[in-house]
This record gives structure tokens, sequence and C-alpha cells, in this order.
């Protein structure tokens, strides 16, 4: 399996604070990975400099492919009463594809239809964004990654601030991309108990660090209480074989 | 009709037709961008401009477009320095501006400067060099939304995920305030500086309440302001009312029938 994602000897400062330190990791091409560890462990500056939002102090990021789709932790923050409906938002998505002066094409609307349909959010194409639940929203933001083809797909929490049964649907969709689509999906998470059997890899993060023995196999109520720095129950752990 | 056999009306209904697309084009945006606040700003800017143009004898739209353009660069720098508190720049642009007015105008006395036509807007005084500029400046502004709608709607719904996505976001914003210093110059002569963002905000504001979709909400809010410039332009005639004025308060009677009538 080729590499998707080389991380090598990333190191990240906010002033003296280290964030993250000299972090190394390889994601293979088609694989479904959940970066987990508590709040301030570093996962989403992680994502950040894998995307190329932030800069590291040094080492380097490689991405196998420059067409990469991102879920950022705060697509609830826009402006709730925006008049933009399904469809517009999720158009743009294509917007940079489709360049500077140009408008979409007939073929691009389509393109906006048929990713709607995946995440079944098509039925809504005409409502405004802000009349839809919390989950119906995180459908149409994971349809405006997904509409530019992507072959790998960045998530920052995608599950925060949805309802359980949301969560899981969209969980449901996350597997049928990495799957049927052979999309190489890396999610941001601290809700690990939701995640252990959708993905096929975990990398835990603490104090910008990896720990190289939590893995999947091995995850238990010790290794989780050390990571999170507090008392955890793992209450099941089925994971994909 | 009377009123279409005087030429300086024909002027006031073309800059009339032009200021009325132009003004709610750039303000949807401003208004979806909690902007509203720099219409207000470089309208203050704006007298300035003229009282600068009087002072040194060019022409005042020419003289305003310059400056405000100049001046609403000098902002975006200063609201990228306080990105998180844009409001620190515009309020420093408006309290400067309304600082330079006053002591340009000191300074012009003696001129024949119509203070209160810039103000509050005049029908007469708009010429056929002020028709040219309009036009011109005019197709340009809409030429440029047109060209760049997509854009300005993505770093208008979330100017980080636009920024991500590889849109030049710093040169489109630059582009953007540039077409809000020209909207802003070129609207004053008829609806006049201390209402002119108010054509930019009323009918924007107006059409939030009633579009289902973006695209919706432009087409509605220049329909809402054609008619309000249009009657406005009638009755300040007619009425012998101050252009500005009449227009801003068709805006918000429309505004407030829309809520009425929403509200049922």
């Amino acid at each position: 399996m080729e590499n998707a994602i080389e991380v090598s000897g990333v190191t990240f400062a906010y002033g003296e604070k280290t964030i993250l330190d000299n972090i190394s990791l390889t994601i293979g091409q088609g694989e479904f990975v959940a970066i987990i560890g508590p709040n301030g462990s570093g996962k989403s500056t992680l994502i950040n400099i894998m995307v190329g939002i932030l800069k590291p102090n040094s080492g380097s990021v490689r991405i196998a492919w420059n067409n990469i789709g991102y879920l950022p932790q705060r697509s609830f923050a826009f402006n709730q009463a925006f008049p933009a409906d399904v469809k517009e938002v999720v158009s743009m998505g294509l917007y940079a594809k489709v360049g500077l002066f140009r408008r979409l094409k007939k073929s691009d609307w389509e393109k906006v239809y048929d990713t709607l349909k995946l995440v079944d959010m098509l039925d809504y194409k005409d409502e405004l964004i802000g009349h839809l639940s919390g989950g119906q929203q995180q459908r149409v933001f994971i349809a405006k990654a997904l509409v530019s083809d992507p072959q790998i797909l960045f998530l920052d929490e995608p599950t925060v601030g949805v309802d359980a049964k949301s969560q899981q649907a969209l969980l449901d969709l996350l597997e049928k991309l990495n799957k049927e689509r052979g999309i190489t999906v890396v999610m941001v998470t601290h809700d690990v108990w939701a995640i252990t059997d959708k993905v096929s890899r975990i990398i835990c993060m603490g104090n910008g660090h990896i720990y190289p023995e939590c893995s999947l196999d091995n995850m238990d109520t010790r290794m989780l209480s050390e990571l999170y720095g507090y008392p955890v129950k793992l209450e099941s752990h089925v994971h994909r074989s | 009709m009377e009123i279409f056999t005087y030429d300086f009306m024909i002027r006031a209904f073309v800059a009339g037709a032009i200021i009325s697309i132009i003004s709610p084009l750039i303000g949807n945006f401003l208004v979806l961008r909690r902007l509203s606040q720099i219409g207000d700003t470089l309208s203050h800017l704006a007298l300035a401009g003229v009282a600068g143009s009087t002072l040194i004898g060019i022409d005042p739209t020419i003289g305003t477009v310059v400056f405000v353009l100049a001046s609403s660069l000098g902002i975006e720098r200063l609201r990228r320095a306080y990105a998180r508190y844009s409001e620190i720049s515009m309020a420093v642009a408006t309290f400067g501006g309304m600082a330079l007015a006053a002591i340009l105008f000191s300074l012009s006395q003696g001129s024949a400067i119509n203070i209160m036509g810039f103000l509050f807007g005049s029908l007469v005084s708009v010429t056929l060099n002020d028709i040219i500029i309009i036009s011109a400046l005019g197709i340009i502004v809409v030429a440029l939304i047109f060209l760049l709608f997509k854009e300005l709607l993505f770093i208008t719904f979330d100017e980080d995920a636009a920024a991500i996505s590889g849109i030049p976001i710093n040169a489109i914003n630059t582009m953007f305030t540039a077409m809000v210093a020209v909207t802003i110059a070129l609207s004053m002569r008829i609806v006049g500086a201390l209402l002119v963002s108010a054509l930019m905000v009323i009918p924007a504001a107006t059409a939030l309440r009633i579009a289902k979709n973006f695209k919706q909400t432009v087409a509605y809010s220049v329909m809402f302001s054609v008619v309000s410039v249009f009657s406005g332009i009638f009755l300040s005639y007619y009425l012998d009312l101050s252009p500005g004025g009449t227009i801003i308060a068709i805006s918000i009677i429309i505004m407030l029938a829309v809520n009425i009538i929403k509200r049922r």
C-alpha cells in the first residue's frame, strides 16, 4: 500500500508552548484513520498542518495528491441566517477548481446533485442551510468537501454538535465513502467510543506526542485513562477485522 | 410628463438607475459579512474627498473616487492588522474622515461648494461629466461583481474555508473594498454622503427576509433599491424634498411592509 500522507519530524509551537513535538507518521492510501486524544493534545493542530492551514516550525508533510477535502471543526460557526440554499453551499466546494471569472457549468451542477445524493441530502437541495438540523448540515458540509472528488478527506471533530443518531449515520457515511469509493479518511475526534468499529487504525495523541503503543488491538481502559489523564471506562470495543 | 422635459432630471434618473443597481449589489456582501459599518465610514471619507477636490480645483466626483479608493486600501490594511477587531479600523477611518472633511471645508470657505447637496443628495447637481463617470465606473462594478460572484459568495459565507480551498481572498477582498469605495463615491451625488450606506444596507436587509437562496437575495435587493430610487426621485421632484431622504424613507417603508407581510 502506497502512502497517502507522510508526516516527518513535525514540530509546532505557539510561542514558548510546544504543541507538536517531532511527530512522524504515515497513512496509507485507502485507510480510515482516527486521530484521538484529549483536548489540547495537538490533534487539531496536526490536521491543520496536514491540510496546509498551519506551517510547521520544522519537519515536513507530504500528501500524495493535491485534491483534498477538508471539513474544519468550526463548520457550524457560519451565520445560521445566511441566505444560501444547500446546493449553493455544496457548489462552493467546486469554486477553486472551476477557477476565477468562470461560472459553474451544467456538468458542475450535476456533480453537486450527485454528491448531495451520495450523502442522502438531494431532497433538501433548495432548503436554506440554516433551516437544517445539525446532522443534516454536517452532511451538506461533507458533500461540499467531497464535490471536487478528493482522494483524501480530512475531518476535524465531525461528530461534535450532532445527536447520537446523526453521529452514527455520519460514521456510516464515512465508512461507505472509504470502502466503496476508496477515499482515504483522516478524522480527528475525541469521541473514541463512536469510532472503534468503523476505522482501520487509530493514532493516539497526548501532550504533542503520539503514543505508539496505543492501537485498536490493545486499546483498553488503562491505555485510554493514561491518554486522557482521567479514568476512562471503555464500554464497547468492537473493531473490524 | 413634465419631469422628463428637464435635462437635469434625465441625468438624475440615469445616475439613479446605476446607483440603484450597484449599491445593493455591494450591500448584500457588506450586510452578510457584518461590515455594514464600512459604508458609513467611507461616506465620511467621501466628504473629505469632496472638500479636498474643491480645494485643489478638480472634479469632485473623480477626486472623491480617487480619495475614497486610496483610503479604502488603507482601511483594508488596518483591518488586517486588527483582524479580530475590524470595527477599530472603521472607527478610526470614520473619525479621521470627518476631521479631515471639517478641516478641508473650512479651508475651502468661499468656494461655491454645495455642502448640503453632498450631505443629503441633489438632483440638480448631477452634470453630464458625472453621468459619464458614474456610467463607466458603474459598469465596471457590475461586471466585477458578476465575474467574482461565486468567490465573493464563498468569502462571505466562510472566509477561512474559501482561503483553504485556494481562493485568493486578499486580492478579492482588496478589489471588493475598492468597489465599495467607488460605489460610495458615485452614489453620494444622488443620495448624499450621510445616507449613501443606507441604500446599500436597507434593500439587502429587506431581501434577507424573503429570499430562499443567495441569488434571490441579490435579485430582491436590486428590485427594492430600484423601486426606492425611482419613486424617491419622482417624489422629491414633485414635493420638493431632499432626494436622499425621500429614497431612504421609501426603502424603509418597503422594509417595514415586507416585515409586516412576512409576519402574517
